[in-house]
């Protein structure tokens, strides 16, 4: 006898296999282009006012930081004007619902029949459910504005509801009842996720937010889906008795098709709207600031004195929008911190200490009025020439002066992908503004912490040129992982300095970013 | 109306072309999402979505190489994508590779009966079977395509056909 392999018997049989799919296919597309076509003006439009709002958010935020009380009573004024407008919604679609029963007739009824019964199956031993419940279905859309507001009230009303049977008869049955169950549950969810998806183009219904997921009733849904649950139905009534031995199957088969069907919501939005340009995360960096050549902002005395960076803290928010697949433009908001060591300090307290002794460059404290910094070879001198005078041990403490300086880093950077796979790699440049919140000079000696004052040089804004390169790993089209060593030299960090002194800051920024 | 003029009119986004060419291709791309799917029902949301994303992304088709290879492939990749993320697709790997050999009298199987057992099968075995068996993929490609690997998808393909050959032999016990 011949033998012949698997793949030969299939590739004959089904290698070139075509079907004709059903007319409601097309219908259901037709419908979602339909919807389509409505949603593009909106939508952009949407993106954009929120990137405008994002905007001046962030503008807000830089200029009015601490007016805190301010906000807050804005905030809730906000909060109370949504329920109004939520109202409106929700009268909106009071009126329109039940002109759309009455326009759809048969296939609202029989679709939001099969949608209840799932949601709530039927009891396997009641033969005549299926007719009840679509009565009680076609009442509840009649009464939809009832229900919008109390969401607990059910009309019993049955005077208008068309005969179900009529759809019952028209059923042409070719599946078993389990893959039934199966297919309406991801129906279901389609349909509910269509709705939510293109509810900003239905002409009637405006925000799908509002409306309970029972009243999401979409007359295009509708068209599509309608004979399907009307084969779902017919199979309910005939084949009852084997549902009950099936119950527990079509549980888990209803469970698996939500999470299909959440992911494919999410992947059907990605797809069909190319208006996910822009992006926003937060970040987090350690910043490393020191300075090219060896001048002080504070003095000159201190001009010889060896420097030391500080590494200090930067996070915050990034906003980013793609201008193009490969070039973006970003902004956003970032605290940062930078400070500086001024080594080999000596300074002590003293009573004679004249304003000749204090340094120009810093605002004293009161606390510290008294206190005469210099440089540790200069105090040596002058130690020499006063124990002359005095033999008494020196007051003098050696330590360091550290300088700290908080900004709000507004940055404005073009971002290049040199690569955009799954791992990218980017070129990053731009500008960034600093605003300056905080400012301090310490001394330290020993452990111990003297507060000296601020300087009275550092500009309250202050621009940074900015170069690096991102490296992004893509978890999912909306969701990236980034790592970014950024370079940025600050242009005019000090009004005056002694000597050469040219700050910069180099930071690896980490952080997630989020499409949207 | 050709081809191009077709597509170009497509791009624009024309209703009546968009249901000319879906009245052209709706057979074939059909044909490959009933192998793909589990079920009719499936297979038909399936298709829907497949269309929209090909009306989508028309504009991304520059003419180069053959449009229904094109739209093929998008409907693949459509299906692909919804059931890879559904279940975890790799199994432990076994070097399964023996093709397993059926009584030539099998060949009278009806179609739809073959089609049945391929929708039955699970997911990883059912796409592994389809892209290796029917639409020419290799391994390489289906492992990059499912998330697993080479390994991973000779194994899937293998159990894909013994469960396939188990069913023939069961149900079709008077055949041979």
């Amino acid at each position: 006898m011949k033998k012949e392999n698997i793949d030969k018997l299939y590739q004959e049989k089904l290698k070139n296999f075509n079907e004709v799919p059903d007319e409601r296919v097309w219908k259901a597309i037709s419908t979602s282009l339909d919807k389509k076509k409505k949603s593009r003006p909106i939508i952009p439009i949407w993106w954009k006012l929120g990137g405008v709002a994002a905007i001046l958010a962030i503008l807000l935020s830089i200029f009015i930081p601490f007016e805190s009380d301010q906000n807050t009573n804005q905030i809730i004024t906000d909060v109370e004007s949504a329920p109004s407008l939520d109202n409106s919604r929700i009268n909106d679609i009071e009126n329109i619902l039940p002109a759309d029963n009455k326009e759809d007739g048969n296939s609202v009824v029989n679709s939001s029949d099969a949608k209840k019964d799932t949601a709530n199956p039927i009891p396997v031993s009641d033969v005549n459910s299926p007719a009840n419940e679509l009565q009680d279905i076609e009442n509840t859309i009649v009464t939809s504005s009832e229900k919008t507001n109390s969401k607990t009230e059910q009309n019993t009303d049955n005077s208008t509801t068309p005969d179900p049977e009529t759809a019952i008869t028209s059923v042409r049955s070719e599946y078993t009842p389990s893959e039934i169950r199966k297919d309406e549950d991801a129906k279901i969810m389609k349909e509910e996720r269509n709705t939510e998806i293109a509810a900003n183009i239905n002409t009637t219904v405006k925000d799908p937010a509002v409306i309970d997921s029972e009243n999401n009733i979409s007359k295009n849904n509708l068209q599509k889906d309608t004979p399907l649950k009307e084969t779902a139905i017919a199979n309910g009534v005939s084949n009852l008795s084997e549902e009950k031995e099936e119950e527990d199957q079509k549980s888990d088969m209803g469970k698996k098709s939500i999470f299909e069907e959440i992911e494919k919501s999410k992947e059907t939005e990605v797809a069909q709207s190319n208006s996910n340009k822009w992006s926003v995360g937060p970040s987090i960096a350690p910043v490393y600031f020191n300075s090219f050549g060896n001048g002080s902002p504070i003095h000159s005395n201190f001009v010889s004195n060896s420097k030391s960076g500080n590494v200090n803290l930067s996070y915050g928010l990034m906003v980013s929008y793609d201008i193009s697949k490969k070039l973006s433009i970003r902004s956003g908001l970032h605290k940062v911190d930078y400070g500086y060591d001024t080594n080999e300090i000596s300074f002590s307290a003293s009573l004679t200490a004249s304003t000749s002794d204090q340094i120009d460059n810093i605002n004293y404290v009161p606390t510290s009025k008294n206190l005469v910094v210099r440089n540790m070879e200069d105090s040596k001198l002058s130690e020499q020439a006063s124990s002359m005078e005095f033999t008494a041990q020196s007051p003098a403490r050696d330590g360091r002066m550290i300088q700290d300086f908080g900004y709000l880093e507004l940055p404005l950077e073009i971002n290049y992908a040199l690569l955009d796979r799954k791992f990218g790699i980017n070129v990053i440049g731009g500008l960034s503004s600093l605003f300056l919140v905080n400012n301090s000079v310490v001394l330290e000696a020993n452990g111990n912490t003297v507060e000296m004052g601020e300087a009275n040089n550092i500009n309250d804004v202050n621009l940074s040129t900015n170069i690096g390169f991102g490296l992004n790993y893509k978890f999912s089209p909306t969701l990236q992982f980034n790592l970014e060593p950024m370079f940025k030299y600050q242009l005019n960090t000090f009004s005056e300095t002694s000597g050469d002194f040219q700050p910069y800051s180099i930071g690896v920024y980490t952080g997630l970013n989020f499409k949207f | 109306m050709s081809l191009e003029e077709l597509i170009h009119n497509c791009k624009r986004g024309d209703r009546s072309a968009q249901e000319q060419l879906y009245r052209n291709y709706a057979k074939i791309l059909f044909g490959i999402c009933l192998k793909y799917s589990r079920n009719k029902t499936e297979a038909e949301d399936n298709l829907h979505d497949s269309f929209m994303t090909i009306y989508d992304k028309i504009g991304q088709y520059k003419f180069k190489g053959s449009f229904e290879g094109w739209i093929k492939r998008i409907t693949v990749n459509t299906v692909l994508q919804k059931y890879r993320k559904e279940e975890y697709l790799k199994v432990v790997t076994d070097n399964v590779t023996e093709e397993p050999e059926i009584h030539s009298e099998y060949l009278d199987i009806e179609l739809p009966t073959l089609l049945r057992y391929i929708q039955e099968l699970p997911n990883k075995y059912r796409l592994t079977f389809n892209m290796y068996v029917l639409d020419g993929f290799t391994h390489k490609e289906i492992s990059e395509q499912l998330g697993t690997s080479e390994g991973t998808s000779k194994s899937n393909l293998a159990r894909a056909r013994m469960i396939l050959k188990e069913r023939i032999k069961k149900e079709n016990i008077n055949i041979a």
